[in-house]
């Protein structure tokens, strides 16, 4: 049985009177690539930042590899790969020489690290962080994130500011720190990357987690989108099936959404003499349009 | 170790600049002023005057080397002053207002580790200053002719130097910990300093004892220094007691504090 790395219980955090996030409880398994999903303003970073000891909690525990997430922040964050939405860093200073500064707050030798990781990136070490650009500056934040090697990465909206291309250099690495054994945390507004990406999904909803589910689970309970092409003649074509909604016909063409039995669907197909079916799994969005209405 | 180095590098460009500046403006202002000390007769033009009342100068002192090293050394604790909450309050909100508190917080060091790197740092990047400004005054001072040199007076005058300028760094990160989002920290340091200076002003011309509560500028009367060889042992007492409250309290809040989030 795989062990837990982190494990949020009953965790809450209210700026005096305004909630950050109320109850939140989940745990990620070790290995495991988790997805954390909200809208802006549903809690995600404060969740994050608050197993960074970033802030402290006004009720409830966090733990990291076991440790009380702000007792024994220091000794977590020695096997912590942090990155932030928006990425800063001083300035003035080069990336080589920032990237050699987070290594000694490391106590570590990453040069190796840092070498492989800037040319996969294609980041230029030599220019100042204040030449860069937004794309640029968000490479240095994952070089710096992955450079000691972590046990555990924890990303807050990752991939805003890459291109597609980086992007998807940017998840291959994070699948091959992950066949490592690395855990994952991964929190997105971005629907499809955590599709891409995750196992398991908490869905956030403000401030509260409204939903824990294994991605194929999740999927599985919930709606489709067909497409039929129909031969044209046929004009009494109607569908008298349980759990169909948003039936829409244009002459040939017939789309709906369903929900249940895809052999009664077939069945409830079967006398239209469809041309052509499309029958399509539905995307995070509308999972968590579904939880949000 | 690593974020001290890290300070101090940051820090080298400004520490340079201040050290010279004010080393080279003491070692001016002595080398100009030694010609007074030549007339001792000057010491009528002086009894009555309002400004120099304001400036603490007793006609008595004024014209041996200790006396205008007093005066004059009263505007190198201001500009030390300013140096030093400046650094106080840069050290502690660069970090909110670079938004590298992120950066900084994640890694494997204790907010009170964090804390007390800074804080030697910033002591370090004053001592500079100070041993700088220790050894300009020491030449010009002994490059005054014809004055006996006590060597005792001149460290207690020297000496309020780095003790104001512990004061105000501590006072600055104090600050700096409570209100993280300054836009530019230079005209708050400003602002203070030319606070306290004036405060301590209008404390001597008026002889104020409460107004002198509020300048650390007269907590070391420097007269009374060179008249007595020692500070009063009450101001000492405040002033330990104000720089005690800046150090815990900039410190807790520092360790307990939310780092904001960047938006």
């Amino acid at each position: 049985m795989s062990k837990n790395i982190i494990e949020i219980d009953n965790l809450s955090k209210f700026y005096g009177k305004q909630r950050g996030i109320e109850d939140v409880t989940f745990s990620v398994e070790e290995g495991e690539i988790f997805g954390f999903i909200g809208p802006n303003g549903a809690g995600k970073s404060t969740t994050i930042r608050t197993l960074l000891a970033l802030i402290y909690p006004t009720s409830g525990s966090a733990k990291i590899f076991g440790k009380d997430c702000i007792k024994e922040a220091p000794s977590i964050a020695q096997d912590v790969g942090y990155l932030p939405s928006e990425t800063f860093f001083y300035e003035g200073m080069t990336v080589k020489d920032l990237l050699n500064y987070a290594a000694t707050l490391y106590r570590k030798d990453c040069s190796k690290r840092i070498a492989e990781l800037s040319e996969r990136l294609k980041l230029d070490t030599s220019r100042k962080i204040r030449d860069l650009s937004f794309g640029n500056k968000k490479k240095v934040g994952i070089v710096a994130g992955l450079l000691h090697s972590p046990r555990l990465v924890i990303l807050d909206e990752p991939t805003s500011g890459l291109d597609p291309l980086m992007q998807q250099t940017f998840f291959d690495i994070l699948r091959e720190e992950n066949n490592k054994g690395v855990t994952i945390l991964f929190s997105s507004h971005i629907l499809s990357e955590v599709q891409k990406m995750c196992n398991r999904i908490a869905i956030l909803k403000e401030g509260k987690v409204i939903s824990l589910q294994n991605i194929h689970e999740l999927r599985a309970d919930a709606y489709k989108k067909v497409h039929l092409s129909v031969e044209s003649n046929i004009s009494d074509c109607s569908l008298s099936l349980d759990g169909i909604t948003k039936y829409e016909k244009n002459g040939g063409e017939i789309s709906f959404i369903y929900k249940g039995s895809v052999n009664r669907l077939i069945d409830a197909i079967q006398p239209l003499k469809a041309t052509d079916i499309l029958i399509e799994e539905p995307s995070l969005e509308e999972i968590f349009m579904h939880y949000y209405q | 170790m690593g974020i001290f180095r890290f300070e101090m590098k940051q820090y080298k460009g400004s520490v340079i600049a201040w050290s010279i500046g004010i080393s080279a403006a003491i070692l001016a202002l002595l080398s100009v002023s030694a010609a007074y000390t030549k007339d001792p007769s000057s010491i009528a033009l002086l009894e009555g005057n309002a400004f120099l009342e304001a400036m603490g100068v007793n006609p008595e002192t004024f014209f041996t080397g200790m006396g205008i090293y007093g005066v004059y050394g009263s505007f190198a604790l201001l500009a030390g002053a300013i140096q030093a909450i400046n650094l106080g309050l840069s050290i502690i909100t660069k970090e909110h207002m670079q938004n590298t508190a992120d950066f900084l917080m994640t890694k494997p060091y204790t907010r009170k580790r964090v804390y007390l790197s800074k804080l030697a740092a910033a002591c370090c990047c004053l001592l500079i200053t100070a041993i700088c400004y220790f050894a300009a005054s020491l030449w010009a001072v002994r490059a005054i002719p014809g004055q006996s040199f006590s060597f005792t007076i001149f460290f207690q005058l020297y000496l309020l130097f780095p003790l104001l300028q512990l004061f105000f760094l501590l006072l600055g990160m104090a600050i700096g910990v409570l209100l993280s989002r300054i836009g530019s920290t230079l005209p708050l340091a400003l602002g203070i300093s030319f606070g306290f200076y004036l405060i301590g002003m209008y404390s001597s011309v008026v002889q104020s004892q409460v107004a002198r509560l509020f300048s650390p500028f007269k907590y070391f009367n420097v007269n009374i220094i060179q008249a007595s060889g020692g500070y009063e042992t009450g101001y000492l007492i405040l002033y330990l007691a104000l720089l005690t409250t800046f150090l815990i309290s900039g410190y807790t809040i520092f360790v307990r504090k939310d780092m904001k989030m960047v938006l």
